[in-house]
């Protein structure tokens, strides 16, 4: 009776060609593609793509990234970001998921939040050396020798 | 109450048929009302606010995209809702609010679905329903006041747009957002490649070297840079089609 509402859909939002300059804080709600250069900040909620030609000298935050291109600054994905071999980044990344293609340069620290995998590192410190109450081999292989020599002797 | 504004060319024979079947229909189904022929001597904001004053509800526009667009600076002023009954080209307009030529306008006159569509602002004195669109070199952008956007290249072809189905890719607007289209076009050896950029944004100041020419599309009129284009979301209540393009 009622028509549904309309899915959300993927469509780009913001384009930044490769001959346009952009400057200042970016914020947008939408998907984003960037070919052109950026300097300041940028925020998405959604994905954000760095094609080759680009250059962005700013701090990025976006839900996944794919990037291409040059970043220099801070990156904040809380999704998936993927570097291709044209990649390159001069900044901190904190990132969900990361996968780095042969060829993408990355100089800067990486940081990924979830703990919840990491093991509980077990207290070597605190516990003694075990001593073992069995003869060591050196010493049983002696005795085993004279052993041999002795009966050796009974049957002269 | 329905009042309706004809356009001139109306009077041209070869829309006599269409009118006539129009208006029987528009009698049939009970919308029938008082009808003003347009004219040059005719002064239409005039004429609208003296027909609101004696109580008029529903304004319909029965004519082309250039009538409709004559409404649009006085819109703001008139708290009524507005109809459409297009009747030959352009139909730009009628298109995107799912408005179908002549008789056929009728139905969905009567089933009134209204939609408060957004309007466009130029400089505090001029409005639109489409967009803006402006071309030439080096020109810089102020947008939101929160970031620019500095076009060096010579060819630029902006596109400044409210609700417009003319180009695929500004054919979805966001509602309270203007749609800025840039397409600039680099010359190499042996081939010209164009590229484009799209931003979405409520207030954008255009300033220039030189002062640009700008259209408005609705009304073909010229205005010129310095610009400062915004947006009022939600202030003309339109009559619309199930077929609307936004």
């Amino acid at each position: 009776m009622f028509k549904e509402p309309p899915a959300p859909t993927n469509e780009i939002e913001t384009v930044i060609g490769p001959s346009v300059k952009v400057e200042g804080d970016f914020v947008t709600e939408g998907n984003m593609i960037i070919e052109g250069t950026i300097c300041g900040g940028v925020k998405t909620s959604k994905n954000l793509k760095i094609g080759s030609q680009a250059k962005v000298f700013a701090n990025l935050t976006a839900a996944n990234a794919l990037i291409a291109g040059e970043v220099q600054g801070n990156i904040a994905i809380t999704g998936k970001m993927e570097l291709t071999s044209s990649a390159k980044i001069f900044g901190d990344i904190k990132v969900g998921t990361l996968s780095i293609a042969a060829g993408a340069i990355l100089n800067g620290k990486c940081q990924m939040p979830d703990n919840k995998e990491k093991s509980s590192r077990p207290e070597f410190s605190k516990q003694d050396k075990i001593e073992l109450k069995n003869e060591t081999p050196t010493e049983a292989s002696d005795k085993s020798s004279s052993g041999k020599a002795a009966k050796g002797k009974k049957v002269q | 109450m329905y009042y309706y504004l004809y356009d001139s060319y109306l009077t041209d024979k070869k829309y006599l048929a269409t009118l006539a079947k129009t208006e029987s229909k528009l009698t049939d189904m009970g919308i029938n009302g008082k009808i003003n022929r347009l004219s040059f001597l005719k002064n239409i904001p005039q004429i609208l606010k003296e027909e609101v004053n004696q109580g008029v509800k529903t304004i319909v526009i029965v004519g082309n995209d250039r009538t409709f667009s004559q409404i649009v600076n006085i819109a703001l002023d008139l708290n009524v809702t507005f109809g459409y009954i297009p009747i030959g080209q352009p139909d730009n307009l009628a298109r995107i609010f799912g408005l179908p030529q002549g008789e056929e306008s009728c139905h969905i006159l009567s089933s009134r679905i209204i939609n408060k569509i957004d309007l466009g602002k130029i400089n505090d004195n001029n409005y639109f329903l489409t967009g803006v669109e402006l071309a030439g070199g080096r020109i810089s952008l102020d947008c939101d006041d929160s970031y620019f956007i500095n076009l060096e290249d010579k060819n630029n072809f902006l596109t400044i747009s409210n609700l417009a189905a003319k180009n695929k890719l500004i054919a979805r607007t966001n509602h309270g957002q203007l749609t800025l289209l840039i397409r600039s076009r680099q010359k190499k050896l042996f081939k010209t490649k164009e590229n484009f950029s799209v931003f979405k944004c409520k207030k954008i100041k255009i300033s220039s070297e030189r002062p640009l020419p700008a259209l408005i599309i609705d009304e073909k009129k010229i205005i010129k840079t310095p610009l400062e284009i915004s947006i009022l979301p939600e202030k003309i209540k339109m009559i619309v089609g199930k077929n609307r393009l936004y």
